[in-house]
């Protein structure tokens, strides 16, 4: 039963006629993912799974709020709500990854997504708090089919990991990056950084991007560890502005995890940690890269200086040319 | 090598996990890492960064993955977090070569991350000609002003630069860059570069140089485009050969991350110094306008090709002088992991001289000097911390020695047929890169 849903349909449909599309490719979706959900609800597409929950986590749907367990579902329109000391990891279907850290309002708002040409669509609103978002399939395939939107503005997403602080937090983490944030909106604020690949990423991924959208104006961000202010009052956002490392320590300690006892480690892992990494294929020890794209020639001058040795010896007298060397 | 082509067998994977797999059973820390394990061999650290952030969520102690994971973060070129990460590991029970790692891995982050930075490399050698005089096996007759065609009396005319010989190398270079502000990816930089090259018996090979270079990168998403100002020096047999000094642009554009086209345009004056054993280099005084343009393609991870036209014109005191060359580098550059490469280079020229040559040739003979150059070379290089192991006497400063072994054979047909040569070169090469 399971159809397929042309991304033209989705994006000419009327509200009605969306939501029926939508319910169909959601069904058919859920048909697909079935084996591995099995408390899904008809009217409600699934778009993901709870892959890591950490703390005073809280998911609503329709309105009925549970606490997050790891393997549920995440549907549709989904309220995600974190506490302190909280952190959940959604895996959407189209390998996309949202990171929620603590004091988190989000919903994920918009998705389609058709595996088998990795079309789609995907959306998500962040009301407050600190997020991580990593495109999947849907970013990589239509850099513009992907955004994340906070009360003020839209994030443009093109094949990237970046973070965002929402709400009077953002505030704070742009003065530490010097930024003026005088008139900044506490409840609409976002603070927006490019993460990567950057474009001294060793791999063949392409560098990501994103661009931040309000009333106002935009900006683009190409590089990473670049952030972009969204004063959340309608003004344009500001030039992008290198992260510090107390910003980098604020988001760290919203986002990621720190060791908290003593070491464990349950699997071997390769001691040789470049191996394992694939950092090591990579690695040149040395510049020799110029040779590839500078092509200079290296050694013209001592040609011409032996040549001019070997004029003077020909037009010398023991070699009877005393004519040449004076008719140039 | 041996030893790395067997580790990277074992990254081959049976049967692959599914995304689906893993949506199905997303706390299975050991399928996940397997899974991490995949999608890094596969190149898709984007994966593979989720999936060991996953297991650190619930295994926050688990510090061989937190290397990994910080790892993979600066395989991303997110040094920010990959620093943040690393050095969450400090005074952790890591192994000796875990902590070597992480302190390395730190300390290029923090270079790269800085604003200002300073590195450069030094290079030792030695390397042994056939013919390092570039000697003809053409003679001379001694009237050079009566021989007609390309008959020539046998009269050796080069003995005493004839002959095989060894010699000494020695190379630097330091770079100095400084970020611009407000403009990410922009920056201004300066290089100062130096060789030099002596021979035991034959003299007039012995050559140093020396190259300043200044200007800006400019970055906008793909595009790079660098302006810059150069002046070089060389010697010949200790005395002042040459001076230039120009400028050009160079410009980069990374269509994909596998594929990068670039171009160069420069302008040189150009000042000889005539000398005792080359009385009339100052006819060679001009300026010359050159230019290339072409591409890299990165294969896969370990394996790039590069290739680029190039042509100049040089407009010299004399026309004898003067000339216009245009030529074809092609290069492949080959890495097989733990800093092991080769690179093969191939170029072949061509250049018409205004003027024929009378310093060469009979005054009967018309024909304008044309030259056909070729070269090629092969240099397969390694660090030392890889050919010897990690557990070996090395102490860790000679670990990142690299150690290149090259062969370059180089060969100018000409119609002027006393400069021809054929010379074959081999070399061995320390280099060790710095990082101030």
């Amino acid at each position: 039963m399971a159809q397929t849903l042309k991304l033209n349909d989705v994006k000419n449909c009327s509200g009605s006629m969306l939501r029926r599309n939508m319910f169909a490719l959601a069904f058919s979706t859920a048909l697909v993912v079935g084996s591995f959900n099995p408390d899904y609800a008809v009217s409600t597409p699934v778009v993901g799974t709870s892959a890591a929950v950490q703390g005073q986590v809280y998911v609503a749907t329709n309105g009925a709020e549970r606490k997050a367990e790891i393997k549920q579902s995440i549907k549709l329109q989904d309220t995600i709500r974190t506490k302190q000391d909280s952190a959940l990891q959604i895996l959407l279907l189209d390998r996309s990854t949202f990171t929620v850290g603590q004091n988190c309002s989000m919903i994920i708002d918009k998705f389609v997504y058709d595996p088998s040409s990795d079309s789609g669509e995907v959306g998500a609103t962040v009301t407050t708090g600190a997020f991580r978002f990593m495109s999947g399939n849907i970013g990589k395939k239509n850099p513009t089919s992907a955004s994340i939107s906070t009360p003020s503005a839209t994030i443009g997403i093109r094949g990237t990991i970046f973070e965002g602080v929402v709400g009077a937090d953002a505030i704070a983490l742009a003065q530490l990056g010097g930024v003026n944030t005088n008139g900044a909106n506490a409840n609409g604020a976002s603070l927006i950084i490019l993460r990567g690949p950057g474009s001294k990423t060793n791999s063949l991924d392409k560098p990501g991007s994103i661009i931040v959208s309000t009333a106002g104006g935009s900006s683009s961000l190409f590089s990473s560890n670049y952030a972009v202010f969204d004063p959340g009052n309608g003004n344009p956002p500001s030039r992008p502005f290198k992260v510090t490392l107390e910003m980098q320590d604020y988001m760290d300690f919203f986002l990621r995890s720190t060791p908290n006892g003593a070491s464990d480690n349950p699997s071997p892992l390769n001691d040789n940690v470049g191996q394992e990494s694939g950092q090591d294929k990579f690695e040149l020890p040395i510049d020799i890269v110029e040779e590839q794209t500078d092509p200079q020639i290296p050694f013209d001058d001592i040609i011409d200086g032996i040549q001019d040795t070997l004029i003077d010896q020909l037009c010398s007298d023991s070699y009877g040319g005393s004519e040449c060397g004076t008719t140039f | 090598m041996a030893t790395i082509i067997g580790v990277s067998s074992s990254q081959a994977f049976a049967q692959s996990i599914t995304f689906d797999e893993i949506l199905a059973n997303p706390d299975d820390t050991a399928l996940n890492l397997r899974y991490a394990r995949q999608e890094i061999a596969t190149g898709r650290l984007q994966q593979a960064a989720s999936a060991l952030e996953r297991i650190l969520l619930s295994n926050p102690n688990w510090d061989s993955v937190r290397l990994l994971y910080g790892v993979v973060l600066y395989r991303l070129d997110d040094y920010a977090s990959a620093r943040i990460e690393l050095r969450k590991l400090e005074g952790r029970d890591l192994t000796p070569r875990q902590e070597a790692d992480r302190v390395r891995y730190l300390g290029l982050i923090e270079h790269q991350s800085s604003t200002f930075r300073i590195f450069g490399q030094v290079t030792l050698g030695g390397r042994y000609d056939t013919n390092p005089g570039l000697v003809s096996d053409r003679y001379a007759d001694a009237s050079t002003n009566f021989v007609s065609g390309s008959i020539f009396l046998e009269f050796p005319i080069d003995d005493q630069n004839d002959g095989e010989d060894h010699g000494f190398i020695g190379k630097g270079k330091i770079r100095v860059e400084a970020d611009l502000p407000n403009a990410p990816g922009s920056l201004w930089f300066f290089e100062a570069s130096g060789d030099i090259t002596n021979f035991d018996d034959i003299d007039r090979a012995d050559n140093a140089s020396g190259t300043l270079k200044s200007g800006f990168v400019f970055q906008q998403e793909n595009l790079k485009v660098t302006p810059y100002v150069k002046a070089q020096r060389t010697w010949i047999q200790s005395d002042l050969f040459s001076e230039r000094w120009g400028g050009g642009v160079s410009v980069s554009y990374e269509i994909d991350p596998q594929l990068v086209l670039f171009a160069n345009g420069e302008y040189l004056d150009e000042g000889y110094d005539s000398k005792s054993f080359a009385s009339n280099s100052n006819l060679r005084d001009g300026r010359i306008i050159s230019g290339y343009a072409g591409a890299v393609w990165r294969a896969t991870e370990s394996q790039s090709f590069s290739i680029a036209g190039f042509a100049s014109d040089k407009d010299a005191v004399s026309d004898q002088h003067s000339y216009e060359k245009r030529g074809v580098i092609i290069n492949s550059l080959t890495l097989f992991g733990g800093g092991v490469y080769l690179s093969l280079t191939g170029r072949y020229s061509e250049t018409d001289y205004d003027q024929r040559s009378t310093g060469f040739t009979s005054p009967f003979q018309l024909v304008k000097r044309e030259d056909e150059e070729r070269f090629a070379r092969a240099a397969l290089g390694a660090p030392l911390g890889t050919l010897f192991g990690d557990g070996a006497f090395l102490p860790e400063f000679m670990k990142d020695v690299v150690v290149q072994v090259g062969v370059s054979w180089t060969s100018l047909e000409s119609s002027s047929k006393l400069i021809e040569y054929d010379n074959i070169s081999g070399d061995l090469l320390f280099t060790k890169k710095f990082l101030f």
